[in-house]
């Protein structure tokens, strides 16, 4: 026993390539060579082959048996190889849907952020009227002041000194409010005559300029300068251009107020979107979208069903 | 039997045809099975679920020694199936003692033809015993390959095609396993028949 533990495990793994006719013929010469002169390693031989002996000894069962398979045990191989072609289709419909969808949302996420704005801008407005004094308001497309809704309305001073007759409190299209710090007292509004009839209302501009000497002029816009109302109050410096004087205003911050070319003459009403007064957008052609949409809703279907079919598919061949 | 005729008509969908290789191959795969899992309901489903995974992948067999291939399958089969009893090992309901069980689990009429006496089946349980404890005792690994080189008869090449492993690896997977083996027959040689012993011995 102590012999055998002389032996190596290089030695012992050769041995028992040795015993199984799985070495060169060198090694053969080699391992024969010392069987002849190594008692140690001649008994590991023999340990060896004892030991493969028994355990081939080992009876050979029967099989309790038969293994043979039956159609009910395994799927058709061909329908079970449309598997990847149905899953990788409906994963490839499925993102083609998504993107198509998302095509399609997304000019209307601009639209939805556009139409969040002005809101955003009235909240502001308020707060900076509620902590400061009376700021000049400036209504635009408000309802005609003989028939305006919510009549009564107003109720500062300002508003009272500019419509006498009690008129105002209907929701303004859009509401320019005046920084906090600017002077606001003297403020002197002047009722221009409306193109429409009295009552309809919307088209009417109401220009409100600051008495003081400090304020910035009010301009009208080069598109309301195509209307039939006249300015009211003019800027105080009439030798600029046009184009100079709106950069002008602009830069500075103060509000630019008139009507867009396709606006002008026409009656604005109060419920009329916010977005039709503000700047002018791109939108996707109705055609295209009515292309797309249908196409979006076919891939998604197209993946499901497919989906389906392979979970189907794959479910029948794993029963 | 033409092996390579049934092989490319079994990757055609040729349920029969593949089953005649079933039938050729079977008892080897049973045997497999019975001796790396060492319970014989567990190497029959191992061998059922080997055979349908080979006709499944039938397409994924590029030529070469079939028997290799189906061994692998078998192989993998039985390791998992070793891995699920490791994770969840289970307790067997019928009584543990050999002397109960042995008379309904195993059934010698069935493996040998020759009829042996009384005397020599139950030399032969014995030993069958002691080796298949020593085989347990083994890692996975060096008990799939002893028992294919020396239980089964496959050669060298084909356990390296069975297990995907080089010659080098099989050899010293091979040698170690006789290694371990021998030092756990030492202590059952005794308990061996004394006529097995003194037959082993004479051929030694």
């Amino acid at each position: 026993m102590n012999q055998m533990k002389n032996i190596s495990a290089s030695e012992w793994q050769l041995l028992s390539a040795y015993l199984d006719d799985q070495v060169s013929s060198d090694e053969r010469i080699q391992i024969e060579r010392k069987l002849d002169s190594d008692a140690a390693f001649r008994q590991a031989m023999l340990s060896l082959q004892k030991t493969r002996l028994v355990i081939r000894s080992m009876p050979r069962r029967k099989v309790p048996r038969n293994f043979t398979l039956t159609s009910e045990m395994v799927p058709v191989r061909g329908t079970f190889q449309l598997f990847p072609l149905l899953r990788f289709s409906s994963a490839f419909a499925a993102i083609a849907a998504v993107v198509l969808f998302a095509v399609q949302l997304l000019p209307g996420m601009f639209n939805a952020g556009t139409q969040m704005a002005a809101p955003a801008a009235v909240d502001m407005t308020a707060a900076e009227n509620a902590s400061g004094p009376v700021p000049p308001m400036i209504y635009w497309g408000s309802p005609p002041l003989a028939t305006g809704k919510g009549g009564g309305g107003g109720g500062d001073g300002s508003s009272a000194s500019v419509y006498p007759g009690g008129m105002g409190g209907g929701a303004p299209d859009t509401v320019f409010g005046v920084p906090s710090g600017a002077a606001t007292p003297g403020i002197q509004f002047e009722i221009p005559q409306p193109t429409n009839p009295a009552g309809i209302g919307g088209a009417a501009v109401l220009e409100a300029t600051p008495t003081v000497a400090s304020a910035l002029p009010l301009e009208p816009t080069p598109a309301a300068t195509g209307t039939q109302v006249p300015p009211l109050t003019l800027a105080p410096e009439p030798t600029a251009g046009p184009e100079t004087q709106r950069s002008q205003a602009t830069l500075s911050g103060n509000p630019v107020l008139g009507l867009r070319p396709q606006d002008s003459g026409k009656v604005i009403a109060d419920s009329q979107p916010l977005e039709n007064t503000t700047a002018t957008q791109e939108h996707p052609t109705p055609a295209g979208r009515a292309l797309l949409l249908p196409a979006a809703i076919g891939l998604a279907v197209l993946a499901a069903v497919t989906a389906i079919a392979a979970w189907i598919i794959w479910k029948k061949s794993h029963n | 039997m033409d092996e390579v005729a049934l092989i490319r008509d079994a990757q055609g969908g040729d349920l029969d045809s593949f089953n005649r290789l079933v039938l050729a191959y079977q008892e080897l795969a049973y045997n497999l099975a019975l001796r790396m899992l060492d319970d014989e309901a567990s190497a029959e489903d191992a061998t059922q679920t080997a055979f349908i995974s080979a006709y499944r992948h039938m397409e994924s067999f590029r030529g070469g020694s079939f028997k290799s291939w189906v061994m692998r399958m078998v192989t993998n089969t039985c390791y998992d199936e070793l891995r699920r009893q490791k994770r969840r090992p289970t307790t067997p309901l019928e009584p543990i003692n050999d002397e109960d069980d042995e008379e309904i689990e195993s059934p010698y009429w069935m493996a040998d033809d020759h009829n042996p006496t009384p005397e020599q089946a139950l030399d032969q349980r014995e030993l069958e015993s002691a080796i298949q404890s020593c085989l347990s005792d083994l890692p996975d690994d060096f008990r799939s390959v002893v028992i294919m080189v020396d239980v089964e008869g496959l050669d060298y090449q084909e356990v390296s095609d069975a297990i995907g492993k080089p010659l080098g690896t099989v050899k010293s997977r091979l040698a170690r396993a006789r290694e371990k083996m021998r030092d756990c027959l030492q202590g059952a040689w005794e308990l061996l028949p004394a006529n097995f012993r003194l037959k082993l011995e004479e051929r030694a």
